[in-house]
């Protein structure tokens, strides 16, 4: 009998509790939180009164992806013949190719110098032009680019969704496994790893005042006076605006621009056909400046001292002494930093010595 | 019911679809809602902290441009943020839409003016920290100047202080008269070049700061009032509003689905608290029907014998009766087909139409006889329920039987039994109390058709009073009757409590005839078909009595032939045998129907005269003395003439006894001999008594003196088995011979009669045990026990009844230890019938040691049947006239059959005497007679020469 009853409030508690759980249950969740790609560059306790910051010790990204990322990196896959984006960006050394301007996909010469991988994730802008403002769109310019990698996605997708190892990887890593926006993201992640910390400046700049030498002291004195820092400054030292390249006057006419490529001295100018962007560049930055030779769009100097008179003639209107340029060339050679506890070399001189 | 399943699952299908809409519709989904909310507060808390960045940039809070960067990056975030989340919103909303691109573009708008702002700000930084060194270096200048005066000098110094107050006062915010500046630029510009030849390079420198400095702080004096007068906040909030109206539209209207939701769903229950409730009760139901239908398949277990099979007869289900009765196991039968139990008791026929029956669908009924694991064969009667499918075709059958084996066999038996009657060979008749015949047998046809109770069906009213009466005494009657020559005994046997009478019938027409030749042959002579000795003692006897009670005289003749020995001797006895035939009924002729002519054995003859004085008797006598006289016996071309001597005795009230009056016949018959043969002598006392005297005392006085001198010779013949039967041993019967003076052997029928008649047979029969003890005394001394052969020792019946021969040889059995079983004692039927008692009780005693008894000379003495019963022998020794003429006279035969048939189921063993040739012992062996003894098998051999004691004890020594 009492199993019977038990039976009973059983058999008519089902339909009470299915009612309730229809009522009061649980909601359904009609989207899934969205995913927060781009993490901040850097955290807002490290600004201080100080124009330039120390580059944080680590990057934020999550290793499994970054790693993911470094195979992608390496991949040449990713492009429509033999390239990948190392080709470019040796990280052996300086992560640029030491050349004047950049090989394109055909084996001929680009237009324009290819600026260094490492601390491209602290820039806002990318690209000489500033055209980019997250790595994901750079790489993604990259890989689709005609003259660069000229890759198309859909034959990417399809040849990494051949490769067990990337469908692994991609599937342990995302719900929605191989797609052009993780392989982009993939790709950022371990970008953002390629940060060059411990230069000795950024000692200093901890407070290590022996960290740099007294005539770099004096280099950073002068690269302040000159007004220098008013466009190199923030944590990489540049790249987080544009500015008019010849304030005073035209550089134009240097021997540095090769006149057949004039049109890309016309710099944003290109992207938005606006008078005011006419010679606009992104003011590069200048960390590891003194490996990451040759200079400027053009790659037309590559002796550092050079291109600090360069600047100082075009962009102060005033003639720098000898004295003053080479202590500005002392400090900036503080700038370099480590990656892998190594510091960065230069790939222009490793090319050099090279027959 | 299928459509009516697939009714309910589209109805329950259609109530889910409604329930889960509903429920959907009434959700809001208050995460999205709170992102959308939160991404909103982001967006605005960005756009401020962009405009923020950009002052504390302006105010030099920040010194690099990071911080800016960082809020734009952040703003571009919270932009994209927020397409995504109103996504599903501006999907349906345009004007959501429409807007949140408005506040894109002014979003990108905001990004290039900070990107401008960024420039200009830089370069105002730039020219900001230039100035103060070129305003050093111009003064420095004019220092250096060697043309002008110092009044030149100061005022141009002047003029350049007075720049530099002002374009420090505009820097710092305190004026703001760019035209001011420029003209006083422009003065101090002509006042250099009044005064110098050539304006120095640092005042070019100069003017192209300060107008750099305007310029940039111009610009970003605009800039940064675009930004501010962008209304990106304002469109931020015209976001959120129009978002939170259309989210409140969806909270009211989820509100609304979520009461009909409660209403469909209290309905929901309602309905499903009434079905739960029917359901409910339906399964008490259900559970009731289900407690009964176990009851009823229990008890339907306990009592049938149940299966289930498929169509083909394989079967399905077994309940526990049908293992047990069919001794398979369940395992064994599950899937099997049902032929496994099929016996061979039906034919194929009776099968096909039981299949027909139920393949049709019909219920099939009837007995079955099954055939068990075992072989046993059992029968069930059986129903067998085709299961139907809808559309009334069978898929199961369902068996249900009882064992009705015992029934069956008990029916069997019931019919078998009710045959018993009338497979009777007898008739058996059942008559009610009121005569009417209830039933009858075909055997009991004969006896109806004689009642000729054919019309009526009624017995005779004497038969009818007869029955009535013994249903009345309650006693069983016997009676006797013949219907066309055939005998019948009626038993009647009332059955009071039924009321009627069972008539068992008895055809006992062929015991009467083989009685009545048995008694015609007890009182007849065989030969003549003369009344023999015993009948006609007893007729003597009546004679006896009815003189005395009468007072009449009869007359008794004994005759004895005279020269018959001559025609025995020389024609051989069957010649003799012709004679005293063709005598006999001669002689027959000659007397009253009331009179008794009987042989009494060998050549005499016996007469009675009824109510006959001396004198008619005498003449009768002398009638028949004639008669014998010239008659004349022919044979084979002889002729012989016969006399006789006749003794006659007048039976009259002096008269004792039938021994004396037979006795004192015969001695006046032999006193006729005596005198001369041919003669008739009337019985006179005192001439018969000397005649005898004469006679007998002869031998009464040669007996003992020969017993004496021992004188006797015991003498032994073989009785030899018949029959292959390993238990019948052969026996030896002693015989005794007087040994003459001349040293001939006398045979006992001669002294014998003396010996008898003197009483001195006991003597005798002492003699012979003794000697017979002896000599087996002596035997058993040098033979082995084994050895010892059966003897026969012939008793008379006087012996019989005498105690002391009794004592004697009980002991000398204990003296001699001699083995009983060894020992079997003859005795004549008459001797023992003589005194029966005393026969008996000498009988009992000497079998209880272990002695054999055999009954000598069977059937021609008295000779019932009856006395056998109380005679306990354990063997008969046939008469040997049966056995002499048996191969010829098939009476003969049949008697020695009959007695021998009578002794075996009586457990008595027979023996033939007189076997005188080989086919006389070839047919006693075929009618299974045990043993044989006669002249054929072996004659008479002296004791000591058929065991010769010394030579064997002789051999014995020499072996």
């Amino acid at each position: 009998m009492n199993s019977d009853k038990f039976l009973n409030i059983l058999i008519y508690s089902i339909p009470i509790l299915a009612l309730a759980v229809i009522m009061w249950g649980p909601q359904i969740h009609a989207m899934n939180d969205t995913q927060v790609r781009s993490p901040p560059l850097y955290s807002s306790a490290q600004l201080s009164a100080e124009p330039i910051q120390p580059i944080p010790k680590q990057a934020n990204v999550n290793k499994n992806i970054a790693a993911l990322g470094e195979d992608l990196f390496e991949d040449t896959r990713l492009s429509e013949s033999n390239v990948s984006c190392r080709s470019c960006h040796n990280l052996d050394t300086s992560g640029n190719d030491g050349l004047k301007v950049s090989i394109n996909i055909k084996g001929g010469n680009d237009n324009m110098n290819t600026p260094t991988i490492f601390n491209a994730s602290l820039n806002p802008l990318l690209t000489w032009y500033g055209r980019n403002k997250t790595l994901e769109e750079q790489v993604d310019n990259v890989i689709s680019n005609k003259k660069h990698m000229n890759g198309n996605w859909k034959k990417i997708i399809q040849n990494l969704k051949k490769d067990d190892h990337y469908i692994n990887q991609f599937n342990s890593n995302f719900s929605d496994g191989i797609t052009r926006s993780n392989v982009k993201f993939s790709i950022a992640s371990y970008e953002r790893t390629l940060i060059t910390p411990d230069a000795p400046f950024d000692d200093f700049l901890r407070g290590n005042s022996d960290a740099i030498s007294s005539s770099q002291k004096d280099g950073y004195k002068l690269f302040k006076q000159y007004g220098c820092i008013s466009c190199h400054q923030g944590i990489n030292i540049g790249g987080n605006l544009h500015a008019k390249l010849g304030t005073f006057s035209n550089p134009f006419t240097n021997q540095i621009f090769d006149a057949e490529k004039r049109k890309f001295n016309l710099g944003r100018y290109n992207l938005t056909k606006e008078e005011k962007d006419k010679h606009v560049f992104r003011v590069p930055s200048l960390r590891n400046v003194e490996v990451t030779s040759p200079y400027f769009h053009s790659g037309g100097i590559t002796d550092l001292t050079m291109a600090v008179k360069f600047m100082a003639k075009y962009q102060t209107g005033r003639d720098i002494n000898n004295n003053d340029a080479l202590l500005i060339t002392e400090f900036l050679r503080s700038l370099t930093g480590k990656y892998k506890n190594k510091t960065l070399t230069s790939q222009y001189i490793v090319k050099d010595a090279s027959p | 019911m299928k459509s009516n399943n697939i009714n309910h699952i589209v109805s329950a299908l259609v109530i889910a679809g409604v329930l889960y809409t509903l429920y959907v519709q009434s959700q809001v989904d208050q995460k999205q809602h709170l992102r959308i909310i939160k991404s909103l507060l982001i967006h605005k808390e960005s756009d401020i902290k962009l405009n923020q960045s950009i002052i504390q940039n302006q105010t030099e809070i920040h010194k690099n441009f990071d911080t800016i960067s960082l809020a734009q990056r952040l703003m571009d975030e919270s932009v994209s943020q927020l397409h995504l989340n109103l996504k599903p919103y501006t999907a349906s909303n345009t004007h959501l839409l429409e807007e949140l691109n408005q506040l894109t573009s002014l979003e990108n708008k905001k990004y290039q003016l900070v990107a401008a702002y960024k420039q200009n700000a830089a370069l105002n930084k730039f020219t900001k920290q230039y100035l103060p060194n070129a305003f050093k270096e111009l003064t420095k200048s004019i220092s250096n100047a060697k043309h002008i005066d110092n009044n030149q000098k100061y005022l141009l110094k002047k003029d350049i202080n007075d720049l530099n107050i002002s374009i420090n006062r505009y820097i710092a915010g305190y004026e703001n008269d760019e035209a001011n500046l420029i003209s006083k630029s422009i003065l101090l510009k002509h006042a250099f070049s009044d005064t110098l030849e050539d304006s120095p390079q640092s005042l070019i420198l100069l003017i192209h700061y300060i107008q750099k400095v305007i310029n940039s702080n111009n610009d970003i004096h605009t800039i940064v009032n675009k930004i501010k007068n962008l209304g990106t906040m304002d469109k931020s909030t015209s976001i959120q509003k129009s978002y939170e109206e259309i989210f409140n539209n969806e909270h009211k209207q989820s509100l609304k689905n979520k009461n009909l939701l409660f209403a469909a769903s209290i309905a929901l229950l309602i309905y499903l608290v009434l079905i739960f409730s029917r359901l409910k009760s339906t399964s008490r139901n259900l559970g009731k029907t289900l407690i009964d239908l176990e009851f009823r398949k229990q008890a339907l277990d306990e009592h049938a014998i149940v299966s289930v099979a498929d169509i083909n007869g394989n079967i399905l289900y077994t309940n526990d009766k049908f293992c047990e009765i069919s001794q398979y196991s369940r395992e064994e039968l599950i899937g099997e087909n049902h032929r496994i139990v099929k016996s061979d008791y039906h034919n194929e026929k009776f099968y096909k139409d039981m299949w027909h029956t139920i393949a049709k669908g019909k219920i099939w009924q009837g007995d079955i006889c099954n055939i068990a694991k075992d072989g046993t064969i059992y029968w069930v009667a059986t129903t067998l329920i085709p299961r139907l499918n809808e559309k009334g075709k069978p898929y199961e059958y369902i068996g249900l039987r009882t064992d009705i084996t015992a029934q069956k066999k008990s029916e069997l038996e019931v019919k078998s039994l009710a045959r018993f009657p009338l497979e009777n060979p007898e008739p058996v008749i059942r008559v009610s109390k009121f005569g009417e015949v209830i039933f009858n047998n075909l055997a009991a046809e004969n006896l109806l058709q004689f009642w000729n109770t054919e019309n009526s069906n009624y017995l005779p009213d004497e038969w009818i009073h007869r029955a009535h009466n013994t249903l009345i005494t309650n006693e069983i009657e016997e009676i006797e009757i013949c219907i066309n020559d055939y005998n019948y005994l009626l038993t009647l046997t009332p059955v009071k409590e039924e009321g009627y009478i069972n008539i068992y019938g008895r055809d006992i027409t062929e015991k009467k005839r083989a009685e009545e030749s048995l008694s015609y042959q007890a009182n007849h002579d065989r030969l003549t078909g003369l009344v023999n000795r015993y009948a006609f003692e007893r007729e003597l006897k009546n004679a006896l009595t009815s003189t005395k009670v009468n007072d009449t005289s009869s007359i008794l003749l004994y005759i004895d032939l005279d020269n018959f020995k001559i025609v025995n001797d020389t024609c051989g006895h069957i010649a003799g045998d012709e004679l005293l035939r063709q005598l006999a009924n001669m002689m027959l002729c000659l007397f009253r129907e009331n009179d008794t002519l009987a042989r009494l054995g060998g050549d005499e003859f016996g007469v009675l005269l009824l109510n006959c004085d001396l004198e008619a008797g005498n003449m009768i006598a002398k009638k028949l003395l004639n008669m014998v006289n010239h008659y004349r016996f022919m044979w084979e071309n002889q002729i012989f003439e016969i006399g006789a001597s006749i003794g006659l005795v007048e039976i009259n009230n002096n008269s004792d006894s039938i021994v004396g009056v037979l006795g004192n016949a015969d001695i006046a018959c032999y006193a006729a001999k005596d005198s001369g043969r041919n003669q008739i002598n009337i019985y006179n006392c005192e001439d018969s008594d000397n005649v005898k005297r004469h006679s007998e005392l002869q031998w009464a006085s040669q007996i003992p003196k020969a017993l004496a001198e021992n004188r006797f010779k015991l003498m032994v013949q073989t009785i030899t088995p018949l029959q292959n039967d390993p238990s019948l041993k052969p026996h030896y019967e002693i015989l005794l011979r007087m040994v003459d003076d001349d040293g001939s052997f006398i045979p006992p029928g001669v002294f014998i009669p003396a010996a008898e008649r003197y009483n001195l047979m006991p003597a005798i029969d002492q003699w012979v045990v003794a000697n017979t003890f002896q000599f087996i005394d002596e035997f058993l001394e040098i033979n082995n026990q084994e050895d010892l052969p059966i003897l026969a020792i012939n008793l008379s019946g006087e012996s019989m009844g005498s105690e002391e021969l009794l004592a004697f040889i009980r002991a000398q059995f204990e003296i001699k230890q001699i083995p009983p079983e060894n020992f079997c004692f003859e005795v004549t039927e008459t001797a023992a019938i003589g005194n029966l008692n005393k026969a008996i009780s000498f009988i009992s005693n000497l079998k209880e040691i272990g002695c054999k008894f055999a009954l000598d000379d069977f059937g021609s003495g008295l000779s019932s049947f009856s006395y056998l019963k109380s005679l306990p022998v354990d063997y008969l020794k046939i008469d040997g006239i049966f056995v002499k003429d048996m191969i010829n006279d098939p009476i003969d035969a049949a008697m020695v059959e009959s007695i021998n048939q009578v002794g075996h189921i009586m457990g008595i063993k027979t023996i033939a005497e007189f076997v005188e040739n080989a086919e006389i012992m070839d047919m006693l062996s075929v009618l299974g007679i045990d043993y044989a003894q006669g002249y054929h098998i072996d004659k008479p051999t002296p004791l000591d020469e058929k065991f010769p004691i010394t030579e064997k004890e002789k051999l014995k020594q020499a072996g």
